[in-house]
């Protein structure tokens, strides 16, 4: 009778267990963890809005269905949300206009010195006057920087507050998971 | 320990603990506040700041704001009797050629004991195309009731083209102004608090003081002075592993030393961005240290806190939630406290679609306080409140009375009696 090791069922197990947390471990990356991106805990579609941009093109909210959008809500006194700045247009160079669109979204409205730090930067994200602050304030925006990712049908997909690593191959990936979900 | 018992300690610690939450609600009913006439200072239209408010022994109100003119920024005083229903023109404190730099925050004004008007405002840093947000601190002083402004003082003395700004003052009860500021002239990632002052009413100011390193870059420092001199600085600092707790430095040699600096409540909140909202302070006669301030926690959940020092700012009660709201968050807490230790506390509340003011007062020295009272009709932002020491404040705020435009709302509150039981929370 050939020798059968009682200890093997045990080790077996020990060694798939390791094998699947392995795997696990290595497995594709969350993007919306990588960015600690929270997910709504509930479906809700972002509210109608018209906003004026810098160059006082009105942008107004049922022009965006279809597309990925980006709401960055920020501030010229705020020092991270400026530090993020060129990290987010570098974001929103990496996609087709025609699939993907990114704001930053201001309650500061200081027009002139926003064109300088934009021409400072060589930023070309578009910005929305948020004069109102209702677009901020139906967000519950209360930090800054704060950061709305929007599927293309208009549902909100994730949520950020403070700055976040926005060149990463972790938020191309988010991105690309809002454009083609079945990736 | 056996499990029971430490079941046991847990439920009877949180039943302690909404025990004393019930009873700091019970003392001070809602038909307690005295709520006078609103007045409504209109903007035509222009973007303001938050409004700066003081009100003096004479019942004098001073109210200052920043407001934007085409390209340009100005800062505007004005001064009313609170029973003149008209407010008058306003004053530009800047002069023309210095613009101020931006209407986050309003400008610090303070009043002297002999009717001097003091404001601290920033202006933009002249020529800085590389740095658009570089700032100068400057002091303006009126010794003829506001009708005029002498020339500014710079306040920062050094010439490094970065942001001086976030900027708060008091006048001390020897007419020493302290001013202090968010300072990034070190370069590093994070601003650094700075002090200065002024013996003079404001003709000079004394070599720059740095108090602190590691300062939250976007939550203006407040400065206030209790009757015995003691000068109270406070900001929010950033501690190992970017939490943020609002911290109080003190000093007893008029300004020339300052204290390191106490955690005032242990809030914990980790955040690596800008929260933008200043802590409040105030002293009353016996040195009682009150300190408000707006944090968020381990959880994320706003909330609006209160804690005393009896011990010149070297340890702090546990602090205690002011606000009570459900479905809102509370918001830019401002508090004010007369020499006699009645507390008045201003702040916001908001959800997706309302934005509140509300009021809260307590009469014996923080121990109770009122239940929260809307003040606004329609949507409202920016609370600021004053106190003289005969019982008369002032609340203002902005407010949509003529949507969409913005308006100053001006409201005064007659104080209810001190009570003779305040003590000292243990």
């Amino acid at each position: 009778m050939p020798y059968r090791n009682p200890r093997l069922p045990a080790l077996q197990i020990l060694a798939m267990s390791l094998i699947s947390l392995f795997l696990l471990g290595t497995g594709p990356v969350d993007p919306f963890g990588a960015l600690q991106m929270s997910k709504p805990p509930r479906e809700s579609q972002i509210p109608t809005f018209q906003l004026s941009t810098l160059d006082g093109t009105v942008i107004h909210s049922k022009d965006l269905q279809g597309k990925v959008i980006l709401l960055n809500f920020w501030a010229t006194w705020c020092g991270p949300c400026k530090e993020e700045m060129p990290a987010l247009d570098q974001l929103r160079q990496q996609f087709d206009p025609e699939q993907f669109l990114m704001f930053a979204v201001t309650a500061d409205i200081q027009p002139h010195a926003i064109r300088q730090f934009w021409e400072h930067l060589k930023l070309s994200i578009p910005v929305l006057l948020d004069e109102d602050e209702e677009l901020s304030q139906y967000f519950m925006v209360r930090n800054l920087p704060t950061t709305i990712l929007v599927g293309p049908k208009g549902m909100i997909r994730g949520h950020a507050m403070g700055p976040r690593a926005w060149n990463s191959p972790e938020a191309i990936s988010l991105i690309r998971q809002i454009l083609v979900p079945s990736q | 320990m056996p499990y029971y018992v430490v079941i046991l300690f847990i439920f009877s610690s949180i039943l302690g603990t909404t025990a004393q939450t019930i009873a700091e609600t019970s003392l001070l009913p809602p038909s307690a506040l005295s709520l006078g006439e609103k007045r409504i200072l209109q903007h035509g239209g222009r973007h303001t700041s938050e409004p700066a408010i003081q009100f003096d022994e004479k019942n004098t109100l001073h109210l200052a704001w920043i407001e934007a003119h085409d390209k340009s920024l100005n800062t505007y005083y004005l001064q009313s009797a609170s029973n003149q229903k008209e407010f008058p023109q306003p004053v530009q404190v800047n002069p023309p050629s210095l613009t101020t730099a931006s209407l986050h925050t309003a400008p610090g004004l303070e009043i002297g004991s002999k009717g001097e008007i003091y404001l601290t405002w920033t202006s933009p840093y002249p020529n800085a195309k590389d740095k658009p947000f570089a700032s100068l601190l400057y002091l303006s002083h009126s010794l003829n009731h506001g009708q005029t402004f002498l020339p500014p003082v710079r306040v920062n003395d050094d010439d490094v083209v970065t942001g001086h700004s976030f900027d708060h003052l008091a006048v001390a009860p020897n007419g020493r102004i302290h001013i202090s500021w968010l300072d990034a002239r070190e370069g590093k990632k994070n601003p650094a608090t700075y002090t200065a002052q002024s013996s003079d009413h404001g003709r000079t100011i004394t070599k720059n003081l740095k108090i602190d390193d590691e300062t939250c870059v976007c939550c203006r420092s407040t400065v206030t002075t209790g009757s015995d001199g003691t000068i109270y600085i406070a900001w929010r600092k950033i501690l190992t592993g970017q939490i943020r707790e609002t911290v109080v430095s003190r000093s007893t040699d008029d300004g020339k030393t300052f204290s390191s600096s106490v955690v005032v409540g242990n809030d914990q909140w980790v955040f690596a961005g800008c929260p933008h909202r200043p802590a409040s302070l105030g002293v009353d006669q016996k040195g009682r240290l009150y300190v408000v301030w707006y944090t968020e926690g381990p959880d994320n959940t706003p909330g609006v806190y209160l804690a005393i020092s009896d011990d010149h700012g070297q340890t702090f009660s546990p602090r205690r939630q002011l606000n009570r709201s459900k479905g809102t968050f509370p918001d830019h807490p401002q508090m004010t406290v007369d020499s006699l230790g009645r507390v008045i506390v201003i702040w916001e509340e908001q959800s997706p679609v309302r934005k509140e003011i509300v009021v809260s007062l307590s009469v014996d020295r923080g121990n109770h306080f009122s239940p929260p009272h809307i003040l606004n009709g329609r949507k409202a932002k920016h609370p600021a409140v004053a106190i003289n020491n005969q019982g008369e404040a002032m609340l203002a705020w902005s407010e949509q009375v003529k949507f969409p435009h913005w308006s100053t709302v001006i409201q005064p509150l007659h104080l209810p009696a001190l009570l003779t039981d305040a003590h000292a929370i243990p």
